[in-house]
């Protein structure tokens, strides 16, 4: 992969990382009132309010304002949560991890059984498993997961239950944080009940997180499959007596896979966003819950550091999503 | 094609029928509401908390003991009121922008499309979260949030048409007439943006309905004793272990109208503009 | 030089369903290939060559195009009544194919060399290092320079006549029996038909195959093959050698063929194109194909005409052959 291609994206990267740090600083002022004051909340002593004011820069102009803001990010210093008083930038990364466990999880599930239901429609087309799959996947787009995840939670968990509600472990049971991952951190344990218990628990709010990517993705999976089926180089695998399965993995689905990349890429944000949802219903303690229960406390540091964490999540994903399209195609590794 | 060949290939993409019946049967229940409930939807009724289904409570009561039926009877006509403001708001500056951006390029297209990026760099529900929470919860805020959210999708798309539309020579024929600008744009390219711009708003009227009551569900959008979807679900948590009913019923009265938006856009992409088909 | 067929196609019938009825795509198609011939396959456009070739390769697009009758008989086995895994292991290894879109043919995504290895691991059973070595061999074979280094070439690093040669190098990487041109030069330069045909004469001769060579064009017909048949709506409408379908063409639609040609150093005469259009599969007129177009069509030619024999090993399917004089 030519390196000044990945220089030019991190450029890029960094340039929009800017932005979004412009237009997180600029929320604060938008909102009416006095940001110390927001940020401190109603309760905030006098002292506090004139330290904090001062430490803002708040009598300086906007620019300087914003030049002591990215000093102050760029040390990782995302101030205090009015509610715990604690570093907003620990708290984050506890949670991101705890996040990006949940969506890692999501992931696996909904490529496999997205891509796996979309190439059989796409081999099959206008067949019973066709039809059938393609109407679960339009359901699948149009499903309300928060509703779909309190379902999850009564058939599973209520009505039979086989599986937890919440949580990522039984109380009581916990393993030592290495990677912040608790599937990973069993593993690495050597614990194989709380690898167990941390399955069970990811189970429900990662199927629910899953649904709507998993039946995007089957849906163009589907259509890339019945483009790329038609291509002369499909038939030229065919005429060098290759068996379907090679044909299909092989040769078609390898090219498939670029707007499906595309695609899955667009629906990271999705997939975080879902998380919000996914994450309150199931008390997951990630991320997307953090977000929400600091909004309603008026929590702004906290708020601040989330939308800006989540932006430059959804920025590194897309890069990444990029670099394995060059990956994936020689045709632009080539060319750039 | 005419208008009629192309209502009757509407017609016969099942798709598209079997969404417009959805959506045509809740635009009814919507519209005849109050003749429909057999209670009314905000008393409560202390007596009948949380019953199961029953006749005389087909769909139970919540937790307050007003019937579930004529709540979700009553959320109707919020919820596509929701979908049709929702996708007007992003609507209406998103073609606009997006006119803007295509007919004249440059650096207007730079400056309007780096604003869309920018909007674009947030996860969609989170921005409308923020949105709402800074606005004050309730069910105004909520259409404005989720309006804005989607302002840079329908910008991209009609710039995307207009810039392939500005390839054809008939723009630049006219151009070179000595019509004005305006001219230009409202009676030979916007024309040219509507059909994606109708099949686009059909689904996003699907997607806003669901952001809605997300938003709803979180606490952040319409409040009780408003009988929202979203937050009748949002209600219906505390009781998913004793009275799953409670939820039930209206995330799946979600579903349906959201699923109904969805087979009505597929169908009209296929038959309004086939060029879609593989997004 | 020929020894019996080793490719003997009787009575093929190809149907395709479409949106407006099954159409008869290959009618009643006889044929036979002899061992080391080369034989062309020509007509115009939409005439059924290219359906039959697949046909033979068993490549029909499924599920609209199936053969629906005939027999195509090749080693002694009946390939329109083989099963699919055994159909497998003769693609690609007894009879291979080559396609008219050399730009299109080849798998973007793997290099050169692991799609010609990817055959020879196949059918050979080969060991990575030992079907890479012969990779190389038959990319020099087919002339490409530095064959070792265009292993790990992708397909867009290459022009359209260097992607044919690859093509060819991997059709014959088996050392076929058979090979199935179709339009194999069509989409080239000029300069470039001319050296692939040379290639493909010369490989012929080295490996000792039979090539079916689908072409619309006549010229390439005559520098290339030794025998001809012509194709009009499906069917075949005249065979002969070379040399005589040429002197002496007896079916009306051969003749107009050549007429409509314009000829290099022949009388400056104006081109005669074909009055009328090829009418469509869905509508052939009872009998002959070919008589609303014809200048000696009768009320006889709503008959199916007779495949009659108008000199030695010469043969053309009409009511009124040209006057053959032998």
């Amino acid at each position: 992969m030519p390196l000044g291609y990945i220089a030019k994206r991190l450029l890029q990267l960094v340039a929009i990382l800017f932005g979004v740090s412009v237009v997180v600083f600029l929320m604060l002022r938008m909102i009416p009132g006095d940001p110390a004051q927001l940020l401190l909340g109603e309760f905030a002593n006098p002292e506090e309010l004139a330290r904090l004011r001062t430490q803002l820069g708040l009598d300086r102009s906007l620019p300087l304002q914003y030049g002591i803001y990215l000093q102050n990010l760029l040390q990782g210093d995302l101030g205090n949560s009015i509610r715990t008083n604690t570093p907003v930038a620990a708290e984050i990364w506890g949670r991101l991890l705890a996040t990006l466990e949940l969506s890692l999880a999501a992931m696996f599930i909904s490529t496999l059984v997205g891509v796996g239901a979309g190439v059989v429609s796409a081999v099959r087309p206008h067949s019973a498993w066709d039809y059938g799959a393609m109407f679960f996947a339009l359901v699948g787009v149009s499903m309300p997961i928060f509703w779909l995840g309190l379902m999850l939670i009564y058939l599973f968990a209520v009505k039979y239950p086989v599986l937890p509600m919440m949580g990522r472990l039984p109380m009581g049971l916990e393993v030592p944080a290495v990677t912040g991952l608790v599937m990973v951190d069993a593993l690495l344990a050597g614990q194989p009940v709380a690898l167990w218990e941390a399955g069970r628990h990811l189970l429900l709010p990662a199927l629910t997180l899953a649904t709507i990517p998993m039946a995007v993705v089957a849906r163009i999976t589907r259509s890339a499959m019945l483009e790329v089926l038609n291509k002369d180089y499909v038939r030229t695998a065919r005429a060098k007596g290759l068996s379907e399965a090679a044909v299909i993995l092989r040769h078609a689905l390898r090219n498939a896979f670029l707007p499906v990349v595309t695609v899955l890429g667009l629906n990271l944000g999705l997939l975080l966003g879902g998380a919000v949802l996914t994450e309150t219903i199931f008390s997951w303690p990630g991320l997307g819950r953090y977000v929400v229960d600091s909004l309603m406390g008026r929590d702004y540091a906290a708020v601040q550091g989330c939308i800006l964490v989540f932006a430059a999540m959804m920025a590194v994903i897309n890069l990444a999503v990029d670099l394995i399209y060059v990956l994936l195609d020689p045709r632009i590794r080539v060319n750039e | 094609m005419s208008r009629w060949e192309g209502l009757q290939d509407l017609m016969r993409n099942w798709s598209a029928a079997a969404g417009m019946a959805i959506i045509a049967a809740i635009l009814v229940v919507a519209l005849a509401g109050p003749l429909l409930t057999p209670h009314d939807p905000l008393v409560p009724a202390p007596l009948d908390r949380l019953q199961g289904p029953s006749s005389a409570h087909p769909f139970g009561t919540d937790s307050l003991g007003r019937d579930i039926l004529s709540r979700v009877i009553g959320g109707a006509r919020i919820s596509i009121l929701i979908g049709v403001i929702s996708v007007t708001i992003s609507l209406l500056p998103g073609t606009l922008l997006g006119l803007l951006a295509g007919y004249f390029g440059r650096w207007i297209d730079s400056l309007i499309m780096r604003c869309m990026d920018m909007l674009l760099a947030f996860p969609a529900i989170l921005l409308a979260i923020f949105i709402t929470a800074v606005l004050e919860p309730n069910l105004t805020n909520t259409m404005i949030a989720v309006g804005i959210v989607y302002i840079p999708h329908y910008a991209r798309i009609v710039r995307a048409s207009v810039l392939s539309l500005k390839q054809q020579l008939f723009v630049q024929a006219v151009g070179h007439l000595g019509g004005s600008h305006t001219r230009i744009l409202w009676r030979h390219v916007l024309p040219n943006c509507i059909p994606p711009i109708i099949v686009y708003a059909t689904l996003g009227m699907g997607t806003a309905v669901l952001q809605a009551a997300a938003l709803g569900f979180l606490g952040l959008g319409a409040q009780p004793p408003s009988p929202e979807w979203g937050a009748m679900l949002s209600e219906g948590r505390q009781y998913i272990q004793i009275a799953p009913h409670v939820a039930a019923f209206p995330g799946a009265a979600i579903l349906l109208l959201v699923l109904g938006f969805n087979l009505f856009g597929d169908g009209l992409r296929d038959v309004l503009d086939p060029s879609l088909r593989s997004q | 030089m020929s020894t019996g067929p080793v490719l003997d196609i009787r009575e093929l019938t190809t149907r395709f369903d479409t949106r407006r009825g099954p159409v008869t795509a290959v009618d009643r198609f006889s044929l036979n290939l002899g061992s080391g011939e080369t034989l062309g396959l020509v007509g115009e456009s939409g005439c059924g060559k290219s359906v039959t070739a697949l046909s033979v390769m068993r490549l029909l697009p499924r599920p609209a195009g199936r053969i629906a009758g005939g027999r195509i008989l090749f080693k002694g086995k009946d390939l329109a009544s083989l099963p699919e895994s055994r159909m497998r292991r003769i693609r690609g290894n007894e009879i291979s194919m080559i396609f008219q879109e050399p730009m299109t043919s080849l798998n973007p995504v793997y290099t050169v060399g692991f799609q010609i290895v990817e055959a020879l691991r196949r059918h050979r059973r080969m060991h990575r290092r030992a079907a890479r070595e012969e990779a190389a061999r038959m990319l020099s074979l087919v002339g490409i320079p530095e064959p070792g280094a265009r292993l790990n070439d992708y397909p867009h690093q290459l022009s359209g006549g260097m992607r044919q040669r690859v093509m060819i190098a991997m059709a014959l990487s088996c050392r076929p029996a058979v090979m199935i041109a179709d339009e194999p030069t069509t989409a080239l330069d000029v300069t470039i038909q001319a050296q692939i045909l040379d290639l493909m004469n010369r490989l012929k001769a080295e490996i000792g195959m039979a090539v079916m060579l689908i072409t619309h064009d006549l010229g390439v017909v005559a520098e290339t093959c030794q025998r001809v048949a012509v194709m009009y709506t499906g069917r075949i409408v005249e065979a002969a050698d070379v040399r005589t379908l040429f002197r002496r063409p007896a079916h009306p639609y051969t003749v107009g063929l050549f007429q409509s040609l314009p000829q290099i150093g022949g009388r400056q005469g104006r081109l005669k194109p074909i009055p009328g259009a090829v009418p469509s599969l869905l509508r052939l007129p009872p009998g002959c194909a070919f008589q609303e177009r014809c200048f000696r069509s009768d009320g006889q030619c709503r008959q199916d005409p007779p495949w009659t024999a108008v000199g030695p090993e010469h043969w053309a399917r009409c009511w009124h052959p040209m006057e053959v004089s032998t």
